[in-house]
């Protein structure tokens, strides 16, 4: 590639991840700005001194150490969940020949063309019946059904080499010796896009926590947010801007720790088959 | 393959036989939950403290805290936990949990024309409020909202009676005489003189009112003036008959005139005021808090009016307002009857809530305190007197479960007649097809 | 010694079915169940307080709603226009990232991808003050640039694009990683022996690289298209379906039955149309690959 084309691509991509990032940008430093500032023409972009006042009527609407708590605790426990559920099913899937393995992957691929708006009036009424409402469970248990994580995580086992396998069970390994032993400790990538997979989409829910959830003190993050800005008149958004920096900064620090092994996993995922 | 599909739909029909077995229990599951509040019910006249739950958001939030401050005085046992949510909120909430009670509040704040659809829906979801409503007390357009099917099924609170206000000062630029503009028309006339002589203080020729063409609020304040709703009383769909018709093609002929300043949503609604950017807002009583709170600087320049008519209405127009309902499940229903009562009755309390925070009461002995005679000294003149008299005046208009949607698919169809030029009579004409589809006869 | 007994209990031939059981068990429970009922439901609708069974009328009724067919066109034009949009951007994207010569590619990748990680109400709100016509930001750049700044949420096909430009500012880069995940998978000898034979980028772009990743742009053309056809959150946050519900999905229009309406069962009407709509599309998808791999 010649000098011209190279620079033309550097233009090209450092564009690009402006437009990504800046909408980030954005969002952090609206939160240090006034209302004013933000519905100015042209809005503020520099960093600004509200911080403190913003927070400060934040924590007044909002009750924010709860918030980051309920999300925290919902998200990390669906994940272990989850990470357990999955690689296990996947490994399954992936690893075995068994009778009903086509219509059980078919099934639970299948599921992911039903919308899920569509289950919620069902699973909630579900959720009454075993008295779970306004609980982590009843959050974390129905959206444990992901045909994603599955699919994923079956993705990265198929090409864990069989060889492995069989040289384990030669050596007396049992089956579930295996799976702890051999398997999980050798699929760190592929957990490690799953951990970042399943807790984004948890920390990020909103729907299915808002039905489920009832008491202010319960709230996720979404939710809080939601509330924050659900109030048609005196939308201040400087303090919602703070709220969704707030909400985003925990994600994004996940992210950055864990990106290497994330992105090798979504690699393996997609590669094979 | 052929097998393992047979098996598939074997165990599909035993799954249905088996949801059929829980549907069955439709009339039980609101018995069975009812136990809990039956037995509770011993607390009634116990000494013990209570705690109701309450949700409702913004001033009336507020007004509720008065209220509840006041009430314990008398009723120290009784404590109140108040949660602001939004609108959205409570009806994402009251949607999938009505049926069951379970984890709604004891007492709710709901706008007056959505909370037909819930009591249609959900007839067992709220506690029957009969015994504690004087109906002759209330505004008559407030009682229809509460009362359907022969059940209160909530208690009136505010009313949105509608009126007309204008800027003096851009009206006296343009030599427009305020008592002069009678009916929609004059409305127009006088748009063009307003546009022609005044600026902004940003510089822009100001706009005669603010109209969202994405919404039906101005077609729907003319058609109401000529005393339709969207409904007949027996729940059949008339959006093209001649009154509708007729309000539709008005409201054309008003946007079209190019007096109108375009809006969407509640924040550019409010910007109209803050920037001075149009001489009128027809609009109900609430606007006046609005116009206080985000012009402060427009001081003595606002009045009000009757709304211009249409030849041939003889009615006044309510929009929005809310009302208070009880959870059926609640396990205090006697204090919460007891405390809606009071809040929603006692004289000081509407007057301070109209004062405060711009609600309006449609409790109608409150109407004789001075206020309304005095009016607000932010205000040139009395600015109450015009919807003090339209609360008097206001049509009956029949509740509709349906309301709800159907609004939205009459905004659908105003969108089309004032954006795209489309045809009223053959856009209403598809819209009453689109709701007979819907609603049957 | 415990391995020895746990042979026993657990071997090989249903060791797959003790591992599938708890999420099997999670799946009848929180999918098969839910997915049974709004079927029944679909055949039902709430009338004071009960189910009533009503036959076929849903169906009926919803092969009438003009607001139905008007949110399958929408949903369609987003298909049409934003999926080819974004998975070609998101290839472009990864290809370039690949460029061998290319320095602080974990810095292009991550600030391409990062949008997909974000909260859906926190992005929707951003963009909602970004896009605001009066003192947004985008029409301010646009307005910089000599344009006259566009009225975002009143036009039909503004606001359309409104939607379609968020969707790809937040997906493109997750199709990216994947995609960048396919081409990594290419031999570097197949690309090395194509430099050396002369061949330009876009030729190396078009007769090797595409054809190698063919089975991923499949996968994430098929993902991207159940994802745009259960389109719900952009929609509801950013223009609430207006105006003229142009914007209006098929998903917004479930959630306004159900959720706004209360008409749960007419919901459920609409949410099995819309299952079959993606069963088919996506088997057409499958097929059209397939049958392109055998020609």
């Amino acid at each position: 590639m010649n000098k011209i084309s190279r620079f033309f691509c550097y233009v090209v991509l450092i564009l690009i991840a402006f437009i990504s990032l800046f909408p980030f940008y954005f969002m952090f430093v609206s939160g240090t700005n006034s209302n004013e500032q933000i519905l100015s023409i042209p809005p503020k972009l520099t960093p600004g001194t509200e911080l403190a006042e913003n927070f400060g009527i934040l924590i007044g609407k909002m009750d924010l150490f709860h918030s980051i708590l309920n999300t925290l605790i919902i998200s990390i426990v669906y994940t272990l969940f989850a990470v357990l559920l999955f690689s296990a099913a996947g490994y399954a899937l992936a690893k075995f020949e068994f009778r009903g393995k086509k219509l059980i992957y078919g099934f639970i691929m299948g599921t992911m063309m039903i919308p899920s708006l569509v289950m919620y009036v069902p699973l909630f009424e579900m959720m009454i019946r075993f008295n779970l409402t306004d609980t982590y469970a009843s959050v974390i248990l129905p959206l444990l059904a992901n045909a994603f994580g599955i699919f994923l995580m079956r993705q990265n086992m198929l090409g864990f080499p069989s060889a492995l396998l069989e040289a384990g069970r030669i050596d007396g390994v049992g089956e579930l010796g295996l799976f702890f032993r051999i398997v999980l400790p050798n699929e760190k990538p592929a957990i490690s896009a799953l951990v970042i997979y399943m807790f984004t989409s948890m920390w990020n829910n909103f729907m299915w926590p808002l039905i489920v959830l009832q008491s202010e003190n319960k709230y996720t993050l979404p939710i809080a947010l939601a509330m924050l800005d659900g109030n048609p008149t005196n939308k201040n958004y400087a303090v919602i801007m703070l709220a969704t920096a707030i909400a985003t900064l925990p994600i994004l620090i996940i992210f950055m720790l864990f990106q290497k092994q994330f992105v090798a996993g979504v690699m393996g995922g997609a590669v094979k088959e | 393959m052929k097998k393992s599909r047979k098996k598939r739909l074997l165990a599909t029909a035993v799954a249905i036989a088996m949801t059929g077995g829980l549907l069955a229990g439709c009339g039980k599951t609101a018995q069975t939950e009812a136990g809990p509040a039956g037995g509770s019910s011993s607390e009634k006249s116990g000494e013990g403290d209570i705690t109701l739950a309450v949700w409702a958001w913004d001033v009336a939030l507020m007004q509720l805290k008065d209220c509840a401050a006041k009430y314990q005085e008398e009723h120290p046992n009784v404590k109140f936990d108040f949660v602001e949510m939004g609108t959205d909120q409570v009806y994402k909430k009251l949607s999938t949990s009505l049926s069951t009670g379970n984890g709604i509040a004891d007492i709710i704040q709901i706008e007056g024309d959505v909370i037909t659809g819930y009591e249609d829906k959900f007839p067992e979801g709220f506690l029957d409020l009969s015994d504690i409503l004087t109906t002759d007390d209330f505004v008559q357009s407030k009682i229809n909202e509460c009362v359907y099917n022969g059940k209160t099924h909530a208690f009136p609170w505010d009313a949105g009676p509608m009126g007309f206000f204008y800027r003096t000062d851009y009206f006296e630029q343009a030599g427009v005489e305020a008592g002069s503009i009678k009916t929609w028309d004059d409305l127009i006339e006088a748009g063009k003189k307003v546009e022609a002589v005044c600026k902004t203080p940003g510089g822009d020729p100001v706009k005669m009112l603010p109209v969202n063409p994405q919404r039906t609020n101005l077609y729907t304040m003319i058609r109401n003036e000529l005393g339709t709703g969207l409904f007949d009383a027996d729940g059949k769909p008339i959006v093209n008959n001649d009154n509708s018709i007729k309000a539709m093609e008005k409201a054309k002929q008003i946007y079209d005139s190019g007096i109108c300043l375009d809006y969407n949503g509640w924040d550019e609604y409010e910007q109209c005021v803050v920037n001075e950017s149009v001489a009128c807002i027809p609009e109900a009583v609430w606007m006046i808090g609005t116009i206080k709170d985000k012009s402060p600087k427009t001081e003595g320049k606002w009045a009000s009016i009757a709304l211009p008519a249409i030849d041939g209405g003889k009615y006044s127009c309510n929009n929005g307002g809310s009302d208070l309902a009880a959870n059926a499940k609640t396990k205090y229903p006697e204090q919460v009857k007891d405390f809606i009562k009071f809040a929603l009755t006692d004289k000081e309390l509407q007057i301070a809530g109209l004062e405060k925070y711009g609600l309006y009461p449609s409790y109608k002995p409150s109407y004789d305190a001075k206020i309304f005679t005095a009016g607000d000294p932010f205000f040139s003149g009395n600015v109450y007197a015009p919807f003090v008299e339209a609360s008097n005046n206001i049509a009956d208009i029949p509740a509709s479960p349906n309301v709800l949607e159907a609004n939205d698919e009459a905004a659908v169809s105003c969108t089309q007649v004032y954006l795209n030029g489309a045809d009223v009579k053959q856009t209403f004409d598809a819209l009453q097809e689109n709701f007979e589809n819907k609603y049957g006869h | 010694m415990k391995n020895h007994r746990k042979g026993h209990l657990i071997n090989k031939g249903n060791a797959p079915y003790v591992l599938l059981a708890p999420t099997i068990l999670i799946f009848v429970l929180f999918m098969i169940y839910p997915i049974i009922r709004s079927l029944y439901l679909s055949f039902f609708e709430l009338k004071s307080g009960c189910y009533q069974f009503v036959g076929l009328h849903n169906y009926i009724v919803l092969f009438h709603d003009r607001t139905f067919y008007k949110s399958l066109f929408n949903t369609v034009v987003y298909l049409v226009i934003q999926v080819p949009v974004m998975i070609l951007l998101a290839l472009a994207i990864a290809v370039l990232i690949e460029e061998k010569f290319l320095r602080g590619k974990a810095f292009f990748r991550t600030s391409v991808f990062l949008p997909s990680i974000t909260a859906l109400v926190a992005y929707a709100l951003v963009f909602k003050v970004l896009l605001n016509g009066d003192h947004g930001l985008i029409n301010y750049v646009i307005e910089l640039f000599g344009a006259k700044g566009v009225n975002w949420f009143y036009g039909e096909w503004s606001a359309r694009i409104a939607i379609i430009m968020a969707i790809t500012w937040r997906w493109t880069g997750y199709n990216m990683i994947i995609l960048l995940a396919g081409i990594q998978s290419i031999p570097d000898s197949l690309q090395e022996a194509a430099r050396i034979d002369g061949a330009t980028a876009r030729q190396r772009f078009v007769y090797i690289t595409v054809p190698m990743v063919k089975q991923i742009i499949l996968f994430c053309t098929i993902t991207s298209t159940i994802g745009t056809l259960q389109l719900f959150d952009e929609p509801f946050i950013l223009t609430s379906g207006g105006p003229n519900n142009a914007t209006i999905t098929m998903g917004e229009y479930l959630y306004d039955n159900g959720f706004r309406y209360l008409k749960f069962g007419y919901a459920s009407a609409i949410g099995y149309v819309m299952t079959i709509i993606i069963f088919l599309l996506s088997a057409l998808q499958f097929k059209a690959t397939a049958k392109g791999d055998t020609d």
